[in-house]
């Protein structure tokens, strides 16, 4: 999908630098509107009065306009599906590829590489466990019954169901322990792993 | 100020984490998704 993704808040970059390395590092760059203080937040009208921004997303078009604007509770994350259709709508031509960026709402979150949302009493989960064990591939393990941001992910992606096992494979998300899908996904590291 | 869908979006040059300074103009071509989020070490 021809987008960016830019985080952006008030905090001074080496705090952002240190929170980034804390989760592993980001990939899309996180901006710094220290100083002036929130100049930025303030001319997208999301400064709140205790000196710091909004959770708020803008998506803005090719030419520079605004065609989406989400401000947010507090408490509350933006759903990726909401914005992948959102970009999707901008970029009709690019609708049939599955989505490229990982959208920003869960950066706290595990992300590239075999990251599996389960849980520690599911069948199915155990069953993808030995799966993909017997296949050498590793994976990090999700738990979202002890998670619950990883639970909310796994009900944006599902329409609102606490399906488990699902995957997230370098932001390609398999629902179930879907052989014929995992297989398709994850066939470039089956043939490197063989 | 508020702003509302269709206006331009306030142009901006920022420090980032990479260590390199971003201005919204320069992804012209591209769609651009602006996070705000209140702080660090909280989710965005």
């Amino acid at each position: 999908m021809n987008a960016q993704v830019l985080g952006i808040s008030v905090d001074h970059v080496p705090c952002l630098k240190a929170w980034a390395d804390s989760l592993g590092g980001i990939h899309f760059p996180l901006l710094s509107d220290f100083w002036p203080h929130g100049a930025v937040s303030q001319s997208y009208g999301v400064l709140r009065t205790e000196g710091y921004s909004e959770r708020a997303i803008f998506i803005i078009d090719t030419e520079g306009s605004i065609r989406y604007i989400d401000v947010h509770d507090f408490d509350n994350q933006p759903s990726n599906e909401i914005l992948k259709q959102e970009l999707r709508r901008l970029n009709p031509a690019t609708s049939a590829t599955p989505a490229a960026i990982q959208p920003p709402a869960n950066t706290s979150l595990p992300h590239g590489g075999i990251v599996m949302y389960c849980t520690g009493w599911c069948p199915d989960c155990r069953r993808a466990r030995v799966w993909l064990k017997a296949r050498n591939l590793d994976f990090i393990e999700v738990d979202i019954d002890t998670n619950p941001e990883a639970a909310n992910q796994v009900k944006q992606w599902t329409g609102g169901k606490r399906i488990t096992p699902t995957f997230d494979i370098d932001g390609k998300i398999v629902i179930n322990f879907d052989e014929k899908k995992l297989l398709e996904v994850l066939q470039d590291r089956l043939a490197q792993s063989t | 100020m508020k702003l509302s869908i269709g206006q331009k979006a306030p142009e901006f040059i920022l420090p980032s984490h990479l260590d390199t300074d971003i201005a919204l103009k320069d992804y012209r071509g591209k769609n651009v998704v602006l996070v705000f989020f209140p702080q660090a070490w909280t989710p965005i």
